[in-house]
């Protein structure tokens, strides 16, 4: 499913695909808003650099500003828009060292990533325990 | 501060303090032999502990995980009782060898169903059900119950032994590297990330790979680099490498560098963990955690012989196991624990720690498979260790030490 059909469903509800003064990243919620951990380092593993560029360019400066937004929500009570800018933050965070490290979606010459399993992950907007 | 932005030069010397491990190249047939494999599994892996896990993960009456101890193949599930014991069990139910509890983990109402013939077993492990009872010949059901494993629990890990009779209890196994690094706050850290993958390499190359930094300006030369080599200390040196029995902790340097962009909205926006010097901590490092009190200090890395092994940090840690399958495969398990996100903008910090750590791990993996075919070829028959890859030649020595003594054992 790519960005248009959702965005347009979005609208239809009368609802904002992410928070007042996050527009401009709308283009990269169809790709880049995903379930979990796993399927982020997927989705980089999956994209070309230049793709990743593109997204990395875009997301980095309104970096700051994001998570100021985010920092006023407790996880678990993240309204729909803010979670989708979350995962945009932690598909950022995914490929950051693509970017900065490497210059390309693997570590070059590593050991190949896709040969690891997760057990577990910690979910995207649930409560943690030993939160205050 | 200013004596922090001149550090000194970490020194050569560390192999010097313990003498009886020598300096000479060491022979590499213990990376490969199936022969020198199999006594290590008899004399090494039967008698230690394995961490399997945290309290944390089970922590009411009834909560339960299950899981594997692969170079045992030993199914195992692990439970907390009515009298908030955690309890231990073979995952085997008694009838025809099924696991008796087949998810992962849960909660259960005080009752473990298996899933073939529908017996069911209590959270102390008694066989509380026999469907269809009547049909076993008035077989006695107190005999009847899940078998236990011994387990303990040090600083809120839960630990088990893959024998009945444990060759040493789990106090006497952690020793002195126990007692020097318990009281680290381990149960902040309530978030974890668990991640494993085979490895087609002995399982001392697993240990091997994070436990020198000699590689850090060659192999990690944009991650873990910056911060760990620096001006001050070009080659990456070690603080200090400590010795105690068959355990060892390597103790590691940094300077404050630049931090990447994404690392900067993590560290200063989302306050991520970093593995950077620390001026302020809110509680007290034991001594055995930055032994040298040194205010370079990033990172320790805390092993347990034989295969686990803690890279601990003042905010965050990690935790990896490193299971032997044969001479020349192993099963690598890694836990990245975080400290619990208060908001949603602390979530991005948890994932840039884990998708950092799990990079710079995939930088250090990618040497081992190589290694261990020159092993297998007969293309490398001996290691020279620099002196600051000490806590491999350590390993070395522990490892041909014990195997020495067990053949004295066995006649």
């Amino acid at each position: 499913m790519g960005a248009i059909p959702f965005a347009r469903w979005a609208e239809a509800m009368g609802d904002m695909l992410l928070p007042p003064g996050f527009a401009a990243l709308e283009p990269f919620v169809g790709e880049w808003v995903l379930p979990d951990a796993v399927a982020r380092m997927a989705k980089r593993q999956a994209s070309s650099i230049a793709a990743i560029r593109l997204f990395y360019d875009a997301m980095l400066p309104r970096g700051a500003a994001a998570l100021e937004h985010l920092r006023q929500y407790a996880l678990g009570e993240v309204p729909p828009d803010a979670e989708r800018l979350l995962k945009l933050m932690l598909a950022l965070a995914e490929v950051a060292p693509a970017v900065e490290w490497y210059g390309t979606p693997s570590v070059p010459d590593g050991f190949p990533v896709q040969r690891i399993r997760y057990l577990r992950q910690i979910a995207d907007n649930t409560t943690q325990a030993g939160a205050i | 501060m200013d004596d922090l932005h001149a550090p000194p030069v970490p020194g050569i010397g560390l192999t010097a303090k313990y003498p009886e491990i020598g300096t000479g190249p060491v022979d590499t047939t213990i990376y490969h032999d199936p022969a020198i494999f199999a006594q290590e599994m008899e004399a090494i892996f039967k008698r230690s502990w394995y961490m399997i896990g945290r309290v944390e993960q089970i922590p009411k009456a009834g909560d339960f995980f299950t899981c594997e101890l692969p170079s045992f193949r030993q199914a195992v599930l692990v439970c907390r009782d009515r009298e908030g014991r955690v309890n231990a069990f073979h995952n085997v139910c008694t009838h025809r060898g099924n696991v008796a509890e087949h998810r992962a983990e849960g909660h259960c109402n005080g009752l473990f169903t298996c899933r073939f013939h529908g017996w069911s077993f209590d959270l102390q492990g008694r066989l509380a059900r026999m469907r269809d009872e009547e049909g076993f010949f008035g077989a006695d059901r107190a005999g009847m119950g899940l078998k236990k494993i011994p387990v303990d629990i040090w600083e809120g890990f839960i630990f088990v032994s893959p024998v009945d009779e444990p060759h040493q209890t789990l106090v006497e196994y952690l020793g002195e590297q126990g007692r020097d690094t318990a009281g680290y706050p381990w149960g902040a850290c309530t978030q974890s990330y668990q991640f494993e993958t085979e490895i087609a390499c002995n399982w001392k190359l697993a240990v091997d790979s994070p436990s020198e930094v000699y590689h850090i300006p060659v192999l990690h030369p944009n991650s873990a680099a910056p911060t760990m080599m620096a001006a001050g200390n070009p080659h990456g040196r070690l603080l200090d490498v400590t010795l105690k029995g068959p355990h060892r902790t390597n103790s590691h340097y940094s300077v404050l560098a630049e931090p990447k962009p994404v690392q900067k909205l993590a560290y200063f926006h989302a306050q991520a963990a970093q593995n950077v010097v620390q001026a302020e901590l809110d509680y007290e490092l034991p001594k055995g955690i930055n032994p040298t009190r040194s205010p370079w200090w990033t990172v320790d890395l805390i092993t347990f012989f034989p295969a686990l092994s803690f890279t601990l940090s003042a905010h965050m840690y990690t935790a990896h196991q490193v299971w032997p399958l044969s001479p020349n495969r192993c099963l690598y398990q890694q836990r990245v624990f975080v400290r619990p996100a208060q908001n949603a903008g602390q979530r991005f910090g948890q994932e840039n720690t884990m998708v950092e750590f799990r990079d710079v791990v995939m930088e250090d993996l990618s040497t081992l498979e190589r290694i261990q075919r020159a092993l297998d070829t007969g293309q490398i028959r001996k290691f020279h260790y620099h002196d600051h890859e000490l806590a491999l030649r350590h390993q070395h020595y522990v490892v041909t030490d014990i195997l020495a003594a067990y053949e004295r054992e066995q006649g």
